[in-house]
């Protein structure tokens, strides 16, 4: 059982997991069975913190009621993910950073004169006041000294704890703010170098991928807030000059991704809490990948570097502008869950269908749990999907109309095969439905309803759009 | 066979005069055979060449066999009240009863029996449509 542990750091921390969480209940292919993810963000109220972990909980309720064994093909929420413990919301929690000023948590007001100068020369006024229940408002200087306690934490040491010789790490941050660009080095230097871990020799030589997420947002000015877009690209190129000296060339890391856009969206300027809830992005779908990529990979012998790019510099990206491999990886898995969650949510007229009468999938089982947290789940995705429409450079992979006369106006760049067949759309979802059988008509009630669309799905995309 | 889709329709109705004619004649027969054989090819052609999901309720199965039982009666009645007809007038007579009475009478029992028919035929060969195995129920 390989796990990937992974560790997102900050805001785009959490929105990368995000994305990953669509990826993998949408069924794209990752060669680990468990991801185990570590979110890192002091700021506990964070908008996007709270809603991947709601999200990825959910996932897990979905995912722990389905069969993965070998006869069964269904890929949809197949790659587990589970808390390192529970109760954390999969967050690591960071000590004495609740309701306190940043002077505070240095104890300035205790240090020798010598001390609070040399404190006054590395941190600015500003800075000294910031409350770190919010985070470090874009100044990893602020955060690499609140970060430097990741081995106190019992999360981390039950991380180390469950660590085997076959799992991996990856790390996820964004260079241009505070939380990210200060918790990679360290959390990496963690890593490599801590003593005090359980399986030492273990995480110390472990296989360790990491995504730096570069500039790709602004945010607008705003003389009270102490988050500044036009640092941004000053800090990204300080923190890459930090990197390639204290990472890539003593070989701390094996394999990092780089990925940036030049197009950004002008997000409302939010130094943290409930309101930092960012749309999603195309780079955060990418970002995501790149862990994909990295569970696919073997431990190289030197560190290696890798850039994310599209085929086109167009501002409105679809699958056809997606490199080979992003392609052939997203565009089948992507369709068929957008499919399945466009059925649940336009379709409330399948309960005579032989599908569902066959498998006894009755008015009970559609409103239980399972297909309740189903629908949440796919909702989610439709709205993600919607968000990444939105920004400046957008990814607009599919129509997403709500329109039952059309289903299959759907993947953009592809026009749908006609079939010889009388049924058309929800019609013909509910023909491949019925003519879907074997291991879909086979354990929990659950697992034969995800496996049955899964199946259907698969051959509607194949049929329709000619996706294998 | 004559004898089997008498036996049939006069388990349901028995017609003085008018049913020894169909009885002699063979006219039970050719009737029979179109409100069994019929209902099956149509049927066959809902379940397995149209077997779709646009017409996979009840009440598209219902509609259906109401239109087989239609047209039998139509049938029943037709090939029923010309044959004996032509039998008497052969003949230069006339039959003893009410012709297109009991002509009416028997081509209701016809598709009474084209109902029944129908429904043991689509109970049958239900199961091996993938769109309409579970029409009407």
């Amino acid at each position: 059982m390989a796990k990937i542990f992974v560790f997102g750091i900050g805001g785009t921390g959490s929105r990368v997991l995000r994305a990953l969480t669509m990826l993998l209940a949408s069924g794209v292919e990752c060669k680990a069975d468990t991801i185990v993810p570590i979110i890192i963000d002091p700021d506990a109220a964070a908008g996007d913190v709270e809603r991947n972990a709601t999200l990825m909980k959910q996932y897990g309720e979905i995912h722990s009621k389905l069969d993965f064994t070998s006869k069964k093909k269904n890929r949809f929420f197949r790659t587990e993910i589970k808390e390192t413990m529970t109760n954390t919301n999969f967050r690591l929690p960071l000590s004495n950073t609740e309701d306190v000023l940043f002077d505070d948590y240095m104890g300035v007001n205790g240090m020798s004169k010598e001390n609070q100068a040399l404190v006054n020369v590395l941190f600015s006024q500003k800075n000294l006041s910031s409350d770190m229940t919010v985070g470090f408002k874009g100044n990893p200087n602020v955060g690499s000294v609140v970060l430097n306690q990741f081995d106190d934490s019992d999360a981390f040491l039950n991380f180390a704890n469950e660590f085997d010789a076959q799992d991996k790490i990856f790390i996820i941050s964004s260079i241009f703010g505070g939380t990210g660009a200060s918790g990679f080095p360290l959390l990496l230097k963690t890593l490599r170098t801590s003593e005090d871990l359980p399986n030492k020799n273990l995480v110390h030589n472990a296989h360790i991928g990491a995504i730096t997420v570069l500039p790709y947002f602004q945010v607008k000015q705003d003389e009270n807030s102490q988050i500044d877009s036009a640092t941004f690209v000053s800090k990204a190129k300080s923190a890459l000059a930090y990197y390639d000296r204290a990472i890539s060339k003593n070989n701390a890391i094996d394999t990092l991704y780089y990925i940036a856009d030049d197009t950004r969206t002008t997000y409302e300027n939010c130094e943290g809490g409930t309101n930092q809830k960012n749309n999603a992005h195309f780079i955060e779908l990418m970002s995501a990948f790149a862990l994909i990529d990295f569970a696919n990979s073997q431990k190289p012998q030197t560190a290696v570097h890798k850039e994310f790019g599209i085929e086109t510099d167009i501002n409105e990206i679809t699958f056809e502008n997606l490199g080979k491999v992003a392609k052939g990886k997203l565009r089948k898995a992507m369709t068929q869950f957008n499919l399945f969650a466009k059925y649940l949510s336009e379709n409330d007229n399948f309960l005579a269908q032989p599908w569902a009468k066959d498998r006894t999938l009755d008015r009970t089982f559609f409103d239980g749990d399972f297909i309740r947290t189903l629908e949440t789940v796919q909702r989610e995705y439709l709205a993600w999907l919607a968000e990444m429409e939105t920004q400046q450079r957008a990814f607009t992979p599919f129509d997403l109309h709500r329109d039952s006369s059309r289903v299959f106006d759907l993947v953009k760049g592809i026009t749908q095969k006609r079939l010889l067949t009388l049924d058309s759309n929800y019609d013909l979802f509910n023909n491949r439905l019925n003519g879907t059988g074997g291991e879909s008509k086979s354990g929990e009630k659950e697992q034969q309803f995800t496996e049955l669309f899964y199946l259907a799905t698969e051959k509607l995309v194949k049929e329709k759009f000619n996706i294998e | 066979m004559n004898d089997f889709f008498a036996s049939w329709y006069e388990l349901l109705a028995y017609f003085e005069g008018f049913s020894n004619d169909m009885y002699d004649n063979q006219i039970y027969l050719s009737i029979g055979l179109c409100m069994t054989l019929i209902p099956i090819a149509v049927l066959a052609i809902y379940y397995y060449a149209v077997n779709s999901v646009k017409f996979n309720r009840w009440w598209h199965w219902l509609l259906l066999v109401v239109v087989l039982c239609a047209a039998n009666f139509g049938i029943a009645y037709s090939i029923s009240y010309n044959s004996i007809l032509d039998i008497y007038e052969s003949q230069n007579a006339s039959p003893e009863y009410s012709l297109s009475t009991d002509c009416l009478s028997f081509s209701l029992v016809n598709m009474l029996w084209c109902f029944a028919v129908s429904f043991v035929w689509s109970i049958i060969i239900k199961w091996g449509s993938s769109n309409c195995r579970r029409t009407p129920f």
